[in-house]
């Protein structure tokens, strides 16, 4: 039984980028989702091909992406220090 | 598919605000400071690893718009209480944004309160009726948002880290419920259909099988064991096409149908005999990887997906009556395909 990752381009290193690739990733995946649900609802695929479409391919990958985003946005968020100037970051506009 | 009666949750609702019927919760008029959710005991520990399914929409929001508005549409929790009083859960709802310069979007968020963690999908529109699949799994919460009840249509999926507990409260709808500020800019809206995709039940035991001459069939009556839910099987006929022990053509395993009371619908019964020789057959032909399908549990109660995974009886000497019938069953998934039945 194989298990599923996620292989990110070697250029990809950071946890910044590798959200970035995680949602562009994501987008992917729903676009495939929703083109054989097209396909399903237009007749070009029987119950089982969709079933099991979603069972071993979507889920799957969905899963593994979810899993993946959790633990690099919780990266990236990690990353963001006070590296900036936070001190003058707000407009506020003052009413006469 | 099985889906909860809404009508049977329990309102918090001080401003009568939530209006509960079988399959929905309808909201109106909830504002940045209205009071009021919705919710049922599950009891404690219910909910762990889950995948529920749930419709909502956000029919339509007025007033001032200098302040958004928010309409719970479910949860988990083991407290439940509005949106600004919860204490921990994961919860989905709609939100319509104040004027920001943004456009008013039409969001729906999901967020786990305790981490806190949320996600949200800014891409929603009113009106629309949306189909959400929440899953939870481990620190891991996703919701699938569709927007087609055959969920073929994928909008977004929204992640967020989960603590890792379990729940005992299901919410069906919240207000925002903030202390203080009246901005009136309230929400009407509803969630709905909300299925728990849980075996109902895992496991039931102690019926008996009851001799019915008169309608040549077998009658399955619970003994004791069961809980209040499933005491509806009580008097469920049993029916066969497959007695004879020979695989039907085509098919791998046996089936003995189970239907619902119908008294004139008796065909394929099982073949007149001792209730013993019937306990027989039925136990025979649940032998090894032989499945069994439920359908229509009783007139009022129908359950047509139904599988069983083990069934056994014993019989007390000298007594007709058949005891302790052990029958597991897992309710099976729309998702799977009926092949694998």
């Amino acid at each position: 039984m194989s298990e599923l990752s996620v292989k990110y381009p070697v250029d990809i290193t950071t946890p910044e980028e590798k959200t970035k690739f995680l949602y562009g990733l994501q987008e992917v995946v729903r676009q495939k989702h929703n083109e054989k649900g097209e396909k399903y609802n237009t007749g070009f695929l029987s119950k089982k091909q969709w079933y099991d479409f979603l069972e071993k391919e979507f889920e799957p990958r969905s899963h593994i992406i979810s899993e993946e985003i959790i633990i690099q946005r919780k990266l990236f968020k990690k990353n963001i220090h006070n590296d900036a100037d936070f001190s003058n970051s707000f407009n506020e506009k003052k009413k006469l | 598919m099985s889906t909860e009666d809404i009508s049977t949750f329990t309102e918090s609702d001080p401003s009568s605000l939530f209006t509960l019927s079988s399959s929905s919760c309808i909201f109106e008029d909830l504002e940045y400071n209205s009071k009021g959710y919705v919710y049922k005991d599950y009891d404690a520990g219910h909910f762990g690893d889950f995948e529920h399914l749930i419709l909502c929409n956000h029919v339509d929001s007025t007033g001032r718009t200098d302040k958004g508005c928010l309409g719970g549409v479910w949860g988990v929790t083991n407290n439940p209480d509005e949106y600004g009083d919860l204490t921990n859960g994961l919860i989905a709802f709609l939100y319509k944004s104040s004027n920001d310069g943004l456009g008013y979007p039409e969001t729906i968020y999901l967020k786990d309160v305790g981490t806190p963690d949320d996600d949200s999908w800014a891409d929603a529109s009113a009106s629309s009726v949306y189909f959400l699949t929440i899953e939870r799994n481990g620190t891991t919460g996703t919701c699938k948002i569709y927007d087609d009840p055959s969920r073929t249509t994928l909008k977004d999926t929204l992640t967020v880290t989960c603590e890792n507990t379990t729940y005992r409260y299901l919410m069906a709808g919240f207000a925002w419920g903030n202390a203080s500020g009246n901005y009136t800019h309230d929400m009407d809206g509803y969630s709905g259909e909300f299925d728990l995709q849980e075996p109902e039940p895992s496991s039931v035991s102690y019926f008996k099988i009851v001799n019915d001459d008169s309608t040549n069939s077998v009658q399955f009556e619970i003994v004791t064991g069961i809980s209040q839910t499933h005491t509806k099987i009580v008097n469920t006929y049993v029916f066969t096409d497959d007695s004879d022990e020979i695989l039907d053509e085509g098919k791998s395993i046996d089936q003995l149908i189970i239907t619902g009371v119908d008294s004139n619908n008796f065909s394929n019964v099982l073949p007149v005999g001792t209730i013993h020789s019937r306990a027989n057959i039925v136990n025979q032909l649940m032998d090894d990887q032989e499945i069994v399908t439920i359908k229509g549990l009783d007139d009022t109660y129908q359950n047509d997906d139904f599988v069983i995974k083990s069934f056994s009886f014993n019989q007390k000497a000298g007594e007709p009556e058949v005891y302790g019938f052990n029958i597991t069953f897992e309710r099976v998934r729309d998702r799977l395909p009926y092949s694998e039945i």
